[in-house]
């Protein structure tokens, strides 16, 4: 059976670098491993060899790197348009149906632009990784969003968008208990938008309804395995500012779905090797060259730097117990900070060594 | 309208409020709006929630957070004089889900208020010389006109059409907006943020000014130089200084690499548009007794 990790977060937070640092780690201790990334930077591609990047899974390969038998890593890059286009092929009654529908302008926007989209098809690409079959498991790095939550309200969105009974309302107003108040409002918005906007909506609901069963059984499969104890959902955020990642919100919504919350994931965690030490400029050689003066306050600008590292990462450790209780006392992931960057796969590796399946520490 | 871009986590927000207050001290009457109904601004000024209506947190300057239905209700009182039964009507989800298919009609509806506040408040409105937006992380500049050019490639006629008519104008205007783009300085942040302005200009348009946020100061006196340093101090038999040590040279590569960094953006940028840069304050992190620093930090600045 295939197991899902879901890593959820704001921008910003090195959520895809996370998401990439799993994998390697999970195919690392043995697993087969399939990444889908939603929108990697350049040099995070390059880590995993991913120069082609498209919308199908691609072998990278694990050089330099031990891993245990069995491990393997596939990585893809979710394109939305091609995924939309892709499942309206699949799933459309005819050849001419699909071209309709691929023409139509709403259809255009819609596969393009509509906020939610990008997650609705996030979920569809992950229906087609889980019937694959052939990997332990599926790594999901959601798309950037400004809360945290849109990656699970987003895909709601946009199935209420396919309820045909509320669309319907709008493109043919009329009857029902609420008919002439309807009728009003969707007269309303036919002057805001235009006949022409309207009969493209008409149109793309009329060519979907033959769509929209499977729309609804692939999101009713995926909504059961992303509340399902085969789902993991962990909260990648930065040690120096995790609440600012609506975390309480976060944990509201995974509790209500009972959906299985597996910990923090904690980015960029600063450590202090010498608390509480601080050296003089008599104890510590002069370089040659060096006038007493200047290494005196070399010297005093090296201790206050020590002061500056301890009390950041006092903050960082207070920051992660404060989530850790927040939720429960769930497990916290400390990453430290890499200074330059992730940019191979060793370093991903290296990344790898302080997230799950290694116990948080 | 300054419309304030750039990625999650850079700063924007902070930026945002530094700006119009700024702006506040120096006569002008501000706005700092936010969109989708964000509330990241009221804690800087130590205030709760979120508020449709402007609220004053400091001389000149009021905020203010919107959603695409608020400013939907607007445009019907204003453009369709619609009666209040009707408006109350369109407050049904019907509407909200025909807000939610219809892409970019979130940016659009938004984005006609504000210049609606700009250029022809009605009586009674407050009166703003300035609008400083805290743009979302995942809605440049690029997206609200796309958000525009979008609506007119569905629609020619109406009133959605005329209002992105209206608001690609005003978005190409330099004279009333602007695109100040907030960056880090690190190497790919900034070749994102060059591929913006390269599209940009592809568009025919421009940043106004790049400010480039959390700039560090170097974390050591220039004598004696860190290789020096560092082979004097490998003479001393104690792991706490070679761990610390090993930790301050990356300090200072990283702080080499960020002037490295500047220097690369002055030159691809040269005379064209300013960069400021801003230094980083308590390591750039926010966390509640920072937010009081930032806070008393924000007030001094709206204060004076």
């Amino acid at each position: 059976m295939t197991r899902v990790i879901v890593c959820c977060g704001v921008g910003g937070t090195g959520k895809t670098t996370t998401a990439a640092a799993l994998g390697v780690g999970h195919a690392v201790a043995g697993q087969r491993v399939c990444v889908l990334t939603i929108d990697p930077a350049r040099r995070l591609a390059d880590a995993l060899c991913l120069d082609q990047l498209d919308n199908t899974p691609r072998d990278v390969t694990l050089d330099g790197v031990a891993v245990a038998d069995g491990g393997s890593l596939d990585a893809l890059m979710l394109d939305r348009k091609s995924t939309w286009d892709d499942v309206i092929r699949r799933f459309s009654p005819s050849e001419d149906a699909a071209d309709r529908l691929l023409d139509n302008r709403y259809y255009r926007a819609v596969s393009t632009r509509l906020t939610g989209s990008h997650e609705y098809m996030a979920i569809e690409k992950l229906y087609q990784l889980v019937q694959d079959g052939r990997w332990d498991v599926i790594i999901v790095d959601t798309p950037p969003t400004e809360h945290v939550l849109d990656f699970f309200k987003s895909p709601e969105r946009v199935s209420r968008i396919f309820d045909r009974s509320v669309m319907s309302m709008i493109t043919q107003p009329g009857g029902g208990f609420f008919g002439s108040a309807t009728k009003r409002v969707g007269r309303v918005l036919r002057r805001l938008a235009g006949e022409s906007v309207m009969n493209d909506i008409s149109e793309f609901f009329s060519l979907m309804s033959a769509l929209s069963g499977g729309f609804r059984a692939r999101a009713k499969a995926v909504g059961e395995l992303l509340a399902s104890d085969r789902t993991e959902y962990y909260l990648v955020a930065r040690a120096s500012a995790p609440e600012r990642n609506d975390i309480l919100g976060f944990l509201a919504t995974i509790r209500e779905r009972k959906m299985k919350f597996a910990g923090f994931l904690l980015n960029r965690v600063a450590t202090a090797p010498a608390r509480g030490r601080t050296w003089t400029a008599k104890e510590l050689p002069r370089p040659k060259g060096t006038k007493v003066a200047e290494w005196e306050a070399w010297v005093a600008a090296f201790n206050a730097h020590n002061e500056e590292v301890v009390r950041r990462a006092d903050r960082h450790d207070a920051a992660a117990r404060r989530i850790s209780a927040a939720a429960d006392g769930a497990p916290v992931w400390r990453i430290p900070e890499l200074t330059d960057g992730v940019n191979s796969l060793a370093r991903l590796a290296e990344l790898g060594r302080f997230l799950p399946p290694n116990k948080a520490v | 309208m300054l419309i304030i871009t750039g990625k999650g986590g850079v700063g924007r927000t902070t930026v945002s409020a530094a700006l119009g207050l700024a702006a506040g001290r120096a006569g002008k009457r501000v706005a700092i709006v936010e969109l989708s109904g964000m509330a990241n601004l009221p804690p800087l000024f130590g205030l709760e929630g979120r508020s449709f209506a402007p609220r004053r947190v400091a001389q000149n300057v009021d905020i203010l957070s919107m959603t695409a239905l608020e400013c939907l209700d607007e445009f019907g009182i204003r453009k369709l004089r619609l009666t209040a039964l009707v408006r109350m009507m369109m407050r049904s989800r019907v509407v909200q889900a025909f807000l939610d298919a219809v892409p970019g009609i979130h940016d659009l509806l938004q984005m006609g208020k504000l210049e609606n506040m700009l250029s022809e408040p009605l009586a009674g409105d407050p009166i703003y010389d300035l609008m400083v937006l805290d743009a979302p992380a995942t809605g440049h500049g690029l997206t609200l006109l796309a958000a525009a050019k979008s609506m007119r490639e569905m629609t020619r006629v109406g009133p959605f059409a005329e209002l992105s008519k209206v608001i690609e104008d005003f978005l190409a205007d330099p004279e009333k907006a602007g695109l100040v783009l907030v960056t880090l300085p690190e190497a790919l942040p900034v070749n994102e943020s060059l591929e913006l302005r390269a599209a940009l200009q592809r568009d025919g348009t421009d940043l106004q000014a790049i400010v480039v946020n959390m700039v560090e100061r170097a974390p050591l006196p220039a004598t004696p130089n860190w290789t020096k340093a560092r082979a004097a101090l490998s003479k001393v038999d104690d792991t706490d200084l070679q761990a610390l040590a090993d930790q301050v040279g990356k300090a200072v590569e990283r702080n080499g690499n960020q002037l490295g960094v500047l220097d690369e953006l002055s030159a691809a940028i040269g005379d064209d548009i300013p960069i400021h840069r801003l230094p980083r304050i308590g390591h750039g992190s926010i966390d509640p007794t920072e937010l009081a620093e930032l806070r008393e930090l924000l007030g001094a600045l709206g204060a004076s």
